[in-house]
C-alpha cells in the first residue's frame, strides 16, 4: 500500500511538473499579436503605474474592437515588476522567451530601464518605457525607445514662453533633490545654466535637499530674506509638495517654477492654494483637441470603475496610451503577421519601423531620434484657482536621424 | 608654518569642505532660526527614540515595529482629516465633532488603532515566542518577527491608500509666532511640549509608581520578578502599548505638523531616532531625549552649513565615535540590554 501510494504521488508530481512546464509555454494563436506590458502594479510606483495600466487597457480594447492589427487581435501579457529593476529584466526575458511577444510597453521607470534595456537588446525585442526620462539611457541600444521628453528642452520652453508672454523672470533661487538622478540633473545642470542663458539672476547657489527628508526647514530658512520672482524646484512630486508647504509655512510667497518632474495631476490636490502661480511643463495637455479630451473622458471613467480617482491623465498615462497606437501603426506599416515562426524577424522589423515612424497621437506629433528618445510637444502650464491652465505650447521638434 | 596653514586653508576653501565655510556671515545670521528648526525636528525624534529605548530596556530587543506604529498613527490622523476612510465615515465624523474638527476624533482613532496593533504585535513577537521557547528575549525571533510586522503594516497601507504621498491640510494652518526674529510654528512648539510632557510622565511613572516598579523589576531580573509577585504576562503587553502610544502620538503630531505622510515615513524617522537612542544610551529614557535632540540639531546644522548631500555624515559619524569611545552611549549603563531604567 505504501509503495502504491509512493508511486501514485510520484506520478502526480510528475504530471503536475509536466503540466507546469506546459503551462509556462503559452500557445500563441495564429490570429493574435502578443504585446508585453511591464508594469509596477505594486511597489514604489504603484499609484502612477496603475493608471498606466488603465491607459494601455483602454487602447488595446479600442484596437481589438476595431478589428485589431492587420486583422489580428492584440493579446496583452502583463508582468508586475514592483518597480524592481531585477524584475524588469525577468519581465523582458519572459515576454521574449515564453510569451513570444513582439514588443514590450515599459518598463516604467529609469532605474528599471537602465538594466532592462541591456536584457532587451540581448533578446532582440523592442521596449518602450513611458516614464523614463533620465538622460542617455537608450542611446547605446538599438531596441530601446522612450516615449518621454528631454528635461532641458522642456524647462527651456517654460522660460521662453514666459519671456514671450511678457512674464520674464528677473531673479530666482533653486532647490533640488540631491539623491535623485533626474532632480539633481535638472537643478544643477539644466536650471542653473538655463536661468543664466535667459538672463535670470540667481540669488543664491542652488540648495539641495534629500528626497526622503521629512523636515525641509533648514533648506527653506536659507531662502529667507531673498526677494526672488520664482523658486526653481527640481524634485519628484511628493518632495516638491513638502518643499512648497514648508516655504509657505516660513512665509516665503514666491511661486515655484519647474520642468516636468512634478507635472502631476495630483499636485492640484496636494499643493492646493500653496501651488497658485506655479509654472511648469508637460508633454500632454488634456484639453489640446477633441481626441485628447475623449481620451481623458475614457481614462477618468475607466479609472472610476477601478476605484481610482484621478482628475485627468498624467503625461506618462498619455504616453502609454499612444505607445499602443504607435505600435499598431508601425506593425501595420511593417505588415506584421504575428506568425510564431517569424517572431525574431518581425521584432526586428518593428525596431526598424520605429526609427522612421511619424505618429500623431493624443499627445501630438511623435517621432524618434537616432538615440531612441522621442521628440514630443511641450505644454507650458500654470496653476490658477486650483486648476491647470495653458500658457503656451511648443510643437515637437523634427527628429535627427 | 604660516605658509603651511595658508596652504591648508586655501585647500579647504577650494575643496568640498570649503563649501561649509562659504558665505559664513550669512549662515551665522540664520543660525538662531536654524537652532529653533532643530529643536522642533528633535521633538519628532525624541518620542520615537524613547519608544525604542523602552522596549530595549525592558525586553532587550530592537523592536522594528516602532516605525510601523509611528506610520500607522500618522496615517490614521491623515485619514481622519482628509477623508481617507471614505466620504461616509468623514460625514459621520464631521457630524460628531463638527466640520473641520475631525482631527479630534483622529487622535482617538489613531491611538485606539495603534494600541490594538501593539497588542497583536506583542502576542506574536513576544508572547508566542516565550510560550514556545521559554524566554523570548534570548532569541533573535522577536526582532525578525517585528521586522515582518513592519513590512506587513507598510504594505497594508500601500494596498489601501497607495504608494504616493498622502497630503492633508493642517487644521491649524501655518500659524506661527516670533520671538525676536525667530519664527516658531505654533503646532510644532505644542508638539515639542507634548513630547517632553509625555517623557516626563513616563519617567515619573517608571520612578514613582507601582507599575513603574514592576516594569523596572522585569527589566532588572525577568526571572526573579514573578517571585516578587510581578505578573510578567500582564506587564509586558503594557510595555508594548506604552511604546505604541508614544509612536502613535509622535505620528499624530507629525501629520498635524508636516501634513504629508506615506507608508515609509516611519522608516525615515526611525532610522535617525535609532541613532539618537544609541548616542543617548541604550535603555535610558532621558538619554533618548538628549540623543534625539542631538541628531536633529546635527542634521539641521549640517544641511545649513554644508548642504543636504553630507547630512548623514555627522549623524552616523558621531554614532560611530560614540560606539568606539563610549559604547554605552552618553548616558547609558555598563550593561547593554536589560535593566537600566
Amino acid at each position: 500500500m505504501t509503495i502504491y501510494r509512493r508511486r501514485l504521488m510520484t506520478g502526480l508530481v510528475g504530471a503536475a511538473a509536466i503540466a507546469g512546464i506546459l503551462g509556462t509555454v503559452p500557445a500563441v494563436a495564429a490570429d493574435e499579436i502578443v504585446i508585453g506590458a511591464s508594469l509596477g502594479r505594486t511597489g514604489i510606483y504603484s499609484t502612477i503605474s496603475k493608471t498606466t495600466e488603465t491607459s494601455i487597457d483602454i487602447a488595446v480594447r479600442e484596437i481589438n474592437a476595431a478589428g485589431g492589427i492587420n486583422g489580428r487581435k492584440i493579446k496583452l501579457v502583463k508582468f508586475d515588476t514592483a518597480g524592481d529593476p531585477k524584475q524588469a529584466v525577468v519581465a523582458v526575458r519572459k515576454f521574449a522567451r515564453d510569451d513570444k511577444a513582439l514588443a514590450v510597453i515599459g518598463p516604467f521607470s529609469s532605474s528599471e530601464a537602465r538594466v532592462a534595456f541591456a536584457a532587451g537588446e540581448r533578446e532582440k525585442i523592442v521596449q518602450i518605457p513611458n516614464a523614463s526620462s533620465a538622460p542617455k539611457l537608450a542611446d547605446r541600444f538599438s531596441y530601446a525607445y522612450r516615449m518621454t521628453e528631454n528635461e532641458g528642452l522642456q524647462f527651456n520652453r517654460v522660460l521662453v514662453t514666459l519671456k514671450q508672454k511678457g512674464m520674464a523672470i528677473g531673479s530666482a533661487a533653486i532647490l533640488y533633490g540631491t539623491d535623485d538622478v533626474v532632480s539633481k540633473a535638472v537643478g544643477l545642470f539644466i536650471m542653473k545654466p538655463l536661468f543664466a542663458k535667459n538672463g535670470v539672476k540667481l540669488a543664491k547657489a542652488p540648495i539641495g535637499f534629500e528626497t526622503k527628508a521629512v523636515d525641509l526647514s533648514a533648506q527653506v530658512t536659507q531662502l529667507k530674506g531673498l526677494k526672488t520672482d520664482y523658486i526653481g524646484l527640481a524634485g519628484i512630486t511628493p518632495v516638491a509638495v513638502r518643499v512648497l508647504k514648508e516655504m509657505r509655512r516660513q512665509g516665503i510667497t514666491a511661486p515655484i517654477i519647474g520642468g516636468q518632474i512634478w507635472a502631476d495631476p495630483e499636485i492640484v490636490r496636494q499643493m492646493g492654494k500653496d501651488g497658485e502661480g506655479a509654472v511648469f511643463s508637460a508633454w500632454f495637455w488634456y484639453k489640446r483637441d477633441d481626441r485628447s479630451k475623449e481620451f481623458t473622458r475614457k481614462f477618468v471613467e475607466e479609472n472610476k470603475k477601478r476605484g481610482i480617482d484621478k482628475p485627468f491623465p498624467h503625461h506618462v498615462d498619455a504616453s502609454a496610451y499612444d505607445t499602443v497606437y504607435l505600435l499598431k501603426q508601425v506593425m501595420e506599416e511593417q505588415k506584421i503577421t504575428g506568425d510564431p515562426a517569424k517572431v525574431a524577424e518581425e521584432r526586428t522589423k518593428i525596431r526598424d519601423g520605429l526609427k522612421t515612424v511619424v505618429f500623431n497621437g493624443v499627445i501630438g506629433k511623435i517621432c524618434f531620434e537616432s538615440t531612441g528618445d522621442a521628440q514630443l510637444p511641450g505644454y507650458v502650464l500654470t496653476m490658477k484657482n486650483s486648476e491647470w491652465q495653458l500658457i503656451g505650447s511648443h510643437d515637437s521638434l523634427p527628429c535627427k536621424k | 608654518m604660516a605658509s603651511f596653514i595658508d596652504s591648508a586653508l586655501t585647500w579647504i576653501g577650494s575643496s568640498k569642505a570649503g563649501q561649509c565655510f562659504a558665505d559664513l556671515d550669512g549662515k551665522l545670521d540664520l543660525l538662531p532660526q536654524q537652532t529653533a528648526n532643530g529643536l522642533m525636528l528633535g521633538g519628532v525624534y525624541v518620542m520615537v527614540a524613547v519608544a525604542f529605548t523602552l522596549i530595549i530596556g525592558m525586553l532587550n530587543f530592537l523592536n522594528f515595529t516602532v516605525p510601523a506604529l509611528f506610520m500607522v498613527g500618522a496615517v490614521m490622523m491623515w485619514a481622519s482629516i482628509s477623508g481617507g476612510f471614505g466620504s461616509g465615515a468623514d460625514q459621520v465624523m464631521a457630524a460628531i465633532v463638527g466640520p473641520g474638527n475631525q482631527w479630534i476624533l483622529g487622535i482617538v482613532v489613531a491611538l485606539v488603532v495603534v494600541s490594538l496593533c501593539s497588542l497583536v504585535i506583542e502576542r506574536f513577537t513576544y508572547r508566542y515566542m516565550k510560550a514556545r521557547y521559554g524566554d523570548a528575549t534570548e532569541h533573535a525571533l522577536p526582532l525578525v518577527s517585528s521586522l515582518g510586522f513592519l513590512i506587513i503594516f507598510e504594505h497594508v497601507v500601500i494596498t489601501i491608500w497607495g504608494s504616493d504621498s498622502l497630503t492633508a491640510t493642517s487644521p491649524f494652518g501655518n500659524s506661527s509666532f516670533y520671538i525676536a526674529s525667530i519664527q516658531f510654528s505654533t503646532p510644532q512648539v505644542i508638539s515639542l511640549l507634548v513630547s517632553l510632557g509625555f517623557v516626563f510622565a513616563l519617567s515619573y511613572m517608571l520612578r514613582a509608581t507601582r507599575l513603574g516598579r514592576a516594569l523596572r523589576s522585569i527589566a532588572e531580573k525577568p526571572d526573579t520578578a514573578p517571585l516578587m509577585g510581578v505578573e510578567v504576562g500582564r506587564i509586558v503587553p503594557i510595555v508594548y502599548v506604552l511604546a505604541g502610544l508614544l509612536c502613535g502620538i509622535a505620528g499624530i503630531l507629525f501629520t498635524l505638523n508636516y501634513t504629508t505622510v506615506d507608508a515609509y515615513v516611519g522608516d525615515t524617522v526611525a532610522t535617525v531616532a535609532i541613532a539618537g537612542m544609541v548616542i543617548g544610551g541604550l535603555g535610558n529614557v532621558w538619554g533618548a531625549v538628549i540623543g534625539g535632540l542631538i541628531v536633529a540639531m546635527l542634521q539641521i546644522y549640517a544641511t545649513h552649513f554644508c548642504g543636504a548631500g553630507v547630512v548623514k555624515i555627522p549623524v552616523w559619524g558621531l554614532l560611530l565615535l560614540i560606539l568606539i569611545f563610549k559604547p554605552t552611549g552618553l548616558f547609558g549603563h555598563s550593561a547593554i540590554g536589560k535593566g537600566k531604567f
